[in-house]
């Protein structure tokens, strides 16, 4: 549905957001996995048509986005990052006056649709009240409700979970994953515990690069029987690091448990691991170039 | 420490752009004031006056410099996020605060500053006329900088900086800053203040309330100089006392005490956030969260979805603009300012402030300029809020990525700022029409009102388009507040002389102002330009749309490149209509403004009359026939603007020699189809002069006569280029002998007067008066008297009033026509009038008085009647017999700028200036008894005594008329209304002699200064007739009328002089020659003065009097001393005089010296105030020390 070819951005700074990126991604939630400035934000603005790439194609349903971005934003719920809305006008309002934007222009259906989403957000009791005043976790619900707005067909979601709390968060992704069986949503995020439990396909990005794509499952099964731990002390992980393919350290109880990659047991006092999302997230981050480019 | 961070806020400042572009526009303006040759005539343009004046004024524009600064300075912290990071530093309070303001003030001193460099080098660099310059005096730029612009920048500094400090936001600064700019405006207009007031003469009272209260020290700086000579001011320094320096004191004491409660009330601790709605009410919302998430079908690209998006997007902004504090705020300072325009809008400050009735056309006068600029700099401050709104809030990404188009947030955005400005618009609307009902006045006209949205809405709309671009285009909405100041600047910038084409001035076509009679003159006109310009406007809108920023905006260079693929073909379409409109209608325009109708520029005008002068001036010592009797039909065409003038002239050889050529001037923009003289042919006729010269075939000898045969049929003015001619209008028509018909002879008013024009263009100095008083070769010429003939035509529904008896009158072809005809010959000055009148008649004594009006405008038609039959029968007593039947009034639309006008037997008044004026609403002098007492008197002097055209011809014309408009007034009034009128006149001509570029002349010499012979000839005449007798005064003027009326030798001022000496005694004539070839002026102080209660109850009034006596011949340069020994009233009041109208207890006449003079009385009643001059008989700048407080001591 949604195919992305060789996309690349250089902002006037010089910085090179988007180094080739290309994707293809079907109906379904996909989850798009990065450390902070790996481009994410870049990517989901350039799919929203807040921003136009230097070079590459993207393509929706055939439709050329770049080149036809109105006809694109017709289908388009769109959730940026960090958002900010006209002071003093309600949640009902706010949300109508977008509907309207969007094209409901249809009074009746309109107004239906506000209500219900207010009602799947959870905001119906706020309807009332201004959204500059509402709370993170609700303005972001406020967020999700627009970007549902009308009949979307291309949902991109940036960053929705971070300041959450772990209610909503849950909420929030029952929501998403309710909407995402007809059609493509996307969800960037850094929090691998988002992608693992909504995305049936995913890639990880970094420094404007796609390293890997595919099904969360298929990348942990590559792993099974190579990710090991050991709990060390301090000084030791350097050590480590030097000798082994260390993907994540992690402070428990004073001491750090280390996760390697490695074929067959490294050494003694290391254990095996099932692994899981975050091994995969972490390998793939800290593989070397070489072995990223093989990948 | 602080010193380092004081640099480091300097360095921060002068590295902005906004500190370059500050610095060039100041240099721009301070270059370019002495290069447009600012400052009053006859000053040098680098005179310490005039720099001083420039640098006070441009002082005022510092408030927006100090606005970037200053806002930058508190609240880049906060809009940068540096906030958390900057207060949590170990900065102090006091040094934060005192380093941003000093850093601040600094910067915007160094922009400043930048003025006076650019004002000094203009004369050495600039095309500055060096005859208009003259040595540079560097301690005058200093001086005005030290004295006037560093307090004032304090000030505002302050102001705007506790608003930044106070506030955190630079919105709030900036519009705060438009705020105090207003209020210096308000607090101009509330205290009268010289700078609004304009020349209006002032009580000294109010000028020193000016002078103190003035935040800017204008007002006082005007005190101080207001009776400077142009020699004063070109050397003299402001001096540091008196008023001037107790303004400056307390601006610097306010600028400290706003400093300190800045500091007081500013604390680093953040602001509360807004209130967050709690957790607890989240949680207690609807359980269950909803059903099934259901898409509903979009259709933005429908219509009606477009339509939607719009309207909604529309309210959106509107709503939130005017709901927003700093547009209330707007919006009350603006109730206030339209009340405070309003009301003095009814006041004519040129016609002895009396008030007119608050007529709708009045209330849009009043109106209309306030609420151009206001909504200017509104649009140019909430452009900048609108456009950038999503932008500002953080909900861009979101309403970005809706599918509405573009289109739909561009015409939202304009469609809000177009509702703000009408909201502006209704606000003195509703201001105007309360104040009509509040004073009683009910025809409030709700239409004429509404033109508002027309006339000033329409402009108004094509700037919301061009700030829109703007914002648009400009990195950042500060720049393009900036740039949309300059530009709205230059939109509003004044076109008073209407040289300007309307092709070139944007959104700004010449308009004529609303007349009761006429209405709005040519509104199709206007609406045609404004389709011109909303071509234009068109075209930069779908530029503004091609380049809207949409999401992460490209660089302006990228979006120009994306333009071509965002308008596709349908914006590439629109943008080409527009300009085809533009274009189009643009070609119109010219088409029937310089094709069809002649236009020049004022240089081709300069040049076309210089030519004028180089090719005719030989003609002026050719002999010319004189024209004895003019035959002629008038057809007007009021509705279609149009005139068709046809007849002939008699001449006849009056002059002792034959005559072969003959000169015609037409104006140059007639085209005549007929023009011939009998048995001459046409030797040479110049279109570009409109000049005809025909030789005789056989010379005209003496006493000989031929006719003058001409058809003039000029083309109705479809679309005016500059101004408009205001001679032939649906109602109201008035065209007069120079607008229509051929003279005769060399027009020597057509040279220039200018001595730099003339220069420019290789022309001698400007002819200098004309001539001398008993210059026995210049004294014979005049023009002659001549008899008229003339059938007018007008609309069915309309009056033609023409010169003379009425002979006849009929309708025939849908049409009315009027036969007028002269019974003897009258002065050569006739014009035509026509309108939709009613007619108020009266017979008297065999003249029928007839009052033409405008229906309803006949508040004061009965005491126009009174007064004119008074007048007529007193002058008539007093100089001798009205030669005409008949003495016509008619009202004329306000578009005509001046008071009245005396024809013979025909007085032309515009409704303005009397029909309309409110008697019972104050005003110091009766205005309608005193205007149409002079002009009725004009016919006595002016078309009786029709006087020599040498020097000193206007007093002989005006003074006299002064004279006989005071003896109704007093025969009305009564004589203490005579002291007030003199008062006023006395300040008109102090203040007048100011700008007089040259040494001014005695009476017996004036020509052309108005206050010479209407101000100073009505005090001289007042003394005159207290000094010698109203009736040997009288008798002197029967003399001279008899001597020099009607066709004899025409009269000049030596013939007064000579009439004034027979009729007194020797001893008189020393005064009598002063006042008339004198400029003198007296300096009388009361040094000391007391009161010695007699046994019978009498009170001995002694006082010490200092007496002096200067002529002034070369204005104010050199002034002589001269002897004083005269009788001069001295009256003793129970209360001080000028606070009560009482009666004096004692008024005589006391001879007064040079120096010192005792004089002693007695009187009857208790003395509280001695008076020197208290009924105004000499002139005298310094009056305030004339009267002073007795010493009272008891009987003994």
């Amino acid at each position: 549905m949604l195919n992305i070819t060789n996309l690349s951005k250089t902002y006037p700074n010089g910085v090179q957001a988007l180094k080739g990126v290309s994707l293809d991604i079907g109906r379904g939630l996909f989850g798009l996995l990065g450390p902070n400035g790996a481009g994410k934000s870049t990517l989901m603005r350039t799919l929203a048509t807040l921003q136009e790439p230097d070079a590459g194609e993207i393509l929706f349903d055939g439709l050329d986005v770049v080149r036809d971005p109105e006809a694109h934003r017709r289908h388009l719920g769109y959730l940026p990052q960090d958002f900010g809305v006209y002071p003093g006008v309600s949640a009902y309002d706010l949300l109508e006056h977008l509907a309207v934007l969007k094209g409901l222009a249809d009074r009746k259906a309109r107004r239906a649709q506000v209500e219900a989403l207010l009602e799947q957000t959870n905001l119906w009791a706020q309807r009332k009240k201004a959204v500059s005043g509402f709370s993170g976790g609700m303005r972001q619900r406020f967020g999700i409700a627009q970007a549902l707005l009308g009949d979307p067909r291309l949902i991109i979601v940036d960053e929705p979970t971070a300041g959450l709390d772990p209610e909503e968060r849950n909420r929030f992704h029952n929501l998403l994953s309710e909407v995402g069986e007809n059609i493509v949503v996307i969800l960037s995020t850094h929090i691998v515990e988002d992608v693992r439990q909504l995305c049936p396909r995913m890639a990880i990005m970094a420094e404007g690069r796609v390293l890997r794509a595919g099904a969360p499952r298929e990348l942990i099964a590559e792993l099974e029987g190579r990710v090991w731990r050991k709990t060390v002390e301090k000084p030791a992980v350097e050590a480590y690091r030097k000798s082994l393919r260390v993907i994540s350290t992690q402070l428990y109880e004073g001491r750090t448990l280390v996760h390697v990659l490695h074929d067959g047991r490294p050494e003694e006092g290391f254990a095996a691991v099932e692994p899981n999302l975050e091994d995969v997230y972490f390998s793939i981050l800290r593989a070397p170039a070489e072995a990223r480019h093989a990948a | 420490m602080l010193l380092d961070v004081i640099r480091f806020e300097w360095r921060y400042h002068t590295r902005q752009l906004s500190f370059a572009v500050g610095v060039l526009f100041f240099l721009g303006m301070g270059f370019m004031l002495p290069v447009l040759g600012y400052g009053p005539g006859g000053t040098h343009l680098n005179s310490p006056y005039v720099v001083m004046q420039s640098v006070g004024l441009l002082s005022l524009l510092t408030i927006f410099v100090l606005t970037v600064f200053c806002a930058n300075a508190v609240a880049r912290d906060a809009e940068h996020g540096m906030k958390e990071i900057v207060y949590a530093t170990s900065v102090g309070k006091l040094r934060y605060l005192t380093a941003r303001f000093v850093g601040a003030l600094a910067a915007a001193v160094t922009v400043f500053s930048s003025t006076i460099v650019g004002m000094y080098l203009a004369p050495v660099v600039g095309n500055v006329d060096p005859a208009k310059l003259g040595d540079p005096n560097p301690l005058a730029y200093l001086w005005a900088l030290l004295v006037l612009a560093l307090p004032n920048m304090l000030f505002a500094g302050a102001v705007i900086f506790a608003l930044a400090v106070l506030t955190r936001s630079v919105l709030a600064s900036y519009v705060g800053s438009v705020f105090l700019y207003m209020l210096c405006m308000v607090v101009a207009m509330m205290i009268d203040s010289p700078l609004m007031a304009g020349s209006s003469p002032q009580s000294p009272q109010a000028m020193a309330r000016a002078a103190v209260l003035d935040p800017f020290g204008i007002s006082a700086f005007f005190q101080q100089t207001w009776y400077w000579t142009p020699a004063q001011r070109d050397t003299q320094l402001l001096s540091l006392d008196g008023y001037f320096l107790i303004n400056r004191l307390l601006v610097l004491g306010l600028s400290a005490a706003i400093l300190f409660v800045t500091y007081r009330f500013f604390s680093f601790r953040l602001a509360a956030g807004a209130r967050l709605a709690s957790a607890a009410e989240s949680e207690s919302a609807r359980p269950g969260g909803g059903g099934q998430y259901r898409p509903v079908a979009v259709a933005p690209e429908r219509a009606a979805g477009r339509w939607a998006a719009l309207r909604v997007a529309t309210l959106r902004e509107f709503r939130a603009t005017a709901a927003s504090k700093p547009f209330l705020a707007l919006l009350f300072l603006w109730v206030c300012l339209a009340a405070i325009s309003v009301a003095d809008g009814t006041k004519s400050y040129g016609d002895y402030h009396t008030r007119l009735y608050p007529t709708t056309g009045t209330m849009l006068a009043a109106i209309e300029i306030p609420l151009a600029f206001l909504s200017t700099l509104m649009l140019v401050y909430f452009a900048a809020e609108v456009v950038w709104r999503e932008r500002i809030v953080g909900a861009d990404e979101i309403v970005d990525a809706t599918p509405a188009p573009n289109g739909v947030f561009y015409l939202a955005k304009g469609g809000a700022l177009i509702l703000l400005s009408w909201l502006m618009t209704v606000v003195p609307i509703i201001v105007g029409a309360g104040y009509q009902l509040s004073t009683g006045y009910t025809r409030l006209q709700p239409g004429v009102y509404l033109s508002l949205f027309y006339f000033t809405g329409l402009p108004l709309a094509l700037f919301a388009v061009v700030v829109l671009m703007v914002q648009t285009l400009s990195p950042n909405r500060y720049v393009g507040i900036v740039v949309g100041m300059l530009l709205g600047l230059l939109m509003m910038s004044p076109n008073d002389l209407g040289l300007v084409h309307g092709l070139v001035r944007f959104g700004a076509p010449p308009r004529a102002p609303y007349t009761e009679m006429n209405g709005f003159l040519a509104p199709g006109s206007f609406g045609l330009y404004m389709l011109y310009w909303g071509g234009l406007a068109g075209v930069l809108a779908f530029i503004t749309l091609g380049l809207w920023r949409r999401g992460r905006a490209r660089t302006l260079r990228g979006r120009v490149r994306e333009l071509p693929r965002r308008w596709g073909r349908r914006g590439l379409a629109g943008a080409a209509a527009s300009l085809a409109v533009f274009i189009g209608t643009g070609g119109f325009i010219f088409y029937n403004t310089n094709v069809l109708a002649r236009y020049e520029t004022r240089e081709q005008s300069l040049d076309r009359r210089a030519a004028y002068e180089r090719a005719f001036r030989r003609y002026e010592s050719v002999p010319q026939p004189s024209v004895v009797a003019v035959r002629t039909t008038v057809d007007l065409y009021p509705s279609e603007r149009r005139f068709e003038v046809a007849g002939s002239y008699q001449l006849e050889n009056r002059t002792g020699g034959s005559i072969d050529t003959v000169l015609v001037s037409l104006r140059w923009h007639l085209r005549s189809e007929q023009m011939e003289v009998a048995g001459a042919r046409l030797l040479q006729h110049d279109a570009n002069f409109g000049t005809y010269v025909f030789a005789l075939a056989q010379p005209l000898a003496p006493g000989a006569g031929t006719e003058l045969r001409f058809r003039i049929t000029p083309p109705p003015p479809a679309v005016e280029a500059a101004g408009f001619s205001y001679s032939v209008v649906d109602n109201g028509s008035y065209l007069t002998r120079q607008a229509a018909f051929p003279r005769l002879g060399y027009v020597v008013g057509y040279e220039l007067e200018g001595e730099s024009e003339r220069r420019a263009r290789g022309l001698g100095p400007p002819r200098k008066g004309l001539g001398l008083v008993n210059d026995p070769s210049r004294n014979e010429k005049r023009d002659d008297w001549l008899t008229v003939d003339a059938t007018v035509s007008t609309a069915e529904d309309q009056t033609a009033i023409g010169p003379g008896d009425l002979v006849r009158e009929w309708r025939q072809g849908g049409r009315r026509y009027f036969q007028y005809s002269t019974a003897q010959p009258t002065t050569p000055i006739f014009g035509f009038v026509s309108g939709r009148y009613e007619v108020r008649r009266v017979d008297h004594r065999g003249v029928s008085v007839e009052v033409y009006h405008h229906p309803g405008h006949d508040y004061n038609v009965a005491k126009m009647l009174e007064t004119t039959t008074r007048s007529l029968d007193m002058f008539g007593e007093r100089f001798g017999p009205y030669p005409h039947r008949h003495l016509r009034i008619a009202e004329l639309p306000r578009h005509w700028g001046f008071g009245a006008f005396a024809l013979p037997g025909l007085i032309v008044w515009p409704e303005d200036r009397g029909f309309l004026t409110d008697e019972s609403r104050g005003g110091e002098v009766d205005l309608i008894t005193r205007r149409l007492a002079h002009e009725v008197s004009h016919q006595w002097w002016g078309h009786q005594l029709y006087p020599a055209q040498v020097e000193g011809g206007t007093m002989l014309v005006e003074t006299l008329a002064k004279y006989s408009e005071m003896l109704i007034l007093e025969a009305t009034q009564g004589r203490g209304s005579l002291p007030q009128l003199l008062r006023f006149e006395r300040e008109i001509y102090l203040l007048s002699r100011t700008n007089t570029p040259f040494p001014e002349p005695p009476l017996m010499r004036v020509v052309d200064l108005e206050h010479v012979y209407y101000s100073k000839g009505a005090i001289v005449m007042d003394a005159m007739r207290d000094f010698i007798g109203e009736d040997a005064l009288n008798r002197a003027l029967r003399r001279l009328l008899r001597e020099h009326g009607a066709t004899s030798r025409p009269a000049t001022t030596r013939d007064l002089l000579d009439a004034l000496r027979a009729e007194t005694a020797p001893e008189h004539h020393a005064l009598i020659d002063e006042w008339l070839r004198e400029v003198s002026f007296v300096d009388l102080r009361v040094e000391a003065a007391s009161a010695q209660e007699l046994p019978d109850g009498r009170y001995r009034v002694t006082a010490t009097v200092l007496g002096r006596k200067t002529f002034d011949p070369a204005g104010g340069v050199k002034p002589t001393e001269a002897p004083l020994d005269e009788m001069v009233d001295v009256a003793v009041y129970a209360d001080h005089p000028l606070s009560t109208n009482a009666a004096p207890l004692y008024a005589g006449k006391q001879r007064l010296r040079t120096g010192q003079t005792e004089v002693t009385f007695e009187v009857r009643g208790r003395p509280g105030f001695i008076s020197l001059d208290p009924f105004e008989r000499r002139i005298e700048a310094e009056r305030a020390d004339n009267i002073r407080e007795l010493q009272v001591s008891p009987r003994p």
